[in-house]
């Protein structure tokens, strides 16, 4: 019998759900929802959420200057 | 050492490619729901990701230093304007994060020419300790309300409350 490999689910988020979690906590645990948020972003990447499709969820990612190689 | 080629992909990336075609993308994502107590800080947070895009299968990498000079490159200008701040955090969940944490903090450190500092520090969560770090420009101009800031953070010390200072400033045995 062929085995049957289940994909991981991956449950979209809106930066919003990050943002009001750390605004709940105080002091270090600050630290640990961005790292939650962090593990989230990576997950999406690795699901093919392109940083533009991050974007329209809220997440925002800084304006990089050119880098003169 | 040279770096590697880094090519900015869009406004939000950057990319390159090493000699044994691993393509690497940077990013820094938002981080200022960390500082949202500090107004004059909040926006100018971000933590770093460096994402592995493309491995070569059964080709051996073996280690390559050129990345820790091109991360490096990365970073100083990323805070060559004196604004921003980039915070590291290690993810802890493959265990491999002082390995992690030990790399990254010792690329920058090679690579530094004096004109940045790094804070480190480690967050208890329970059993487990989240390692991070802070990399600012020596000469931003909110260096030290960003080192207030971080070291309140991470647990450092404990910024006293208002009622606390103000007892402390009234004590005149103090």
């Amino acid at each position: 019998m062929p085995q049957v490999v289940k994909q991981k689910e991956f449950h979209e988020l809106p930066a919003s759900y990050f943002h009001e979690k750390a605004k709940q906590v105080n002091g270090p645990n600050k630290l640990l929802v961005m790292l939650e948020m962090n593990k989230y972003i990576r997950a999406a990447r690795e699901h093919g959420l392109s940083l533009e499709e991050l974007e329209k969820a809220g997440f925002k990612f800084a304006t990089l200057p050119d880098i003169k190689n | 050492m040279q770096p590697y080629q880094i090519s900015r992909i869009s406004e939000r990336s950057y990319s390159f490619t090493t000699s044994k075609d691993c393509v690497y993308l940077c990013y820094f994502f938002d981080f200022s729901s960390v500082f949202n107590d500090y107004p004059d800080l909040v926006s100018k947070v971000f933590g770093f990701n460096l994402e592995l895009k493309h491995k070569p299968t059964g080709k051996i990498i073996g280690l390559d230093k050129r990345i820790g000079i091109t991360v490096a490159t990365i970073l100083k200008a990323f805070l060559h304007e004196k604004e921003n701040v980039a915070v590291y955090v290690c993810d802890s969940s493959d265990n491999h994060e002082k390995a992690r944490f030990h790399k990254f903090t010792n690329w920058f450190r090679m690579y530094n020419d004096g004109s940045f500092i790094q804070l480190r520090g480690v967050i208890r969560a329970g059993n487990t300790n989240i390692l991070n770090a802070m990399l600012i420009h020596k000469e931003n101009k909110l260096l030290n309300e960003f080192i207030e800031a971080y070291e309140i953070l991470t647990g450092i010390y404990t910024k006293p409350d208002d009622d606390e200072l103000n007892n402390i400033l009234n004590d005149p045995g103090w």
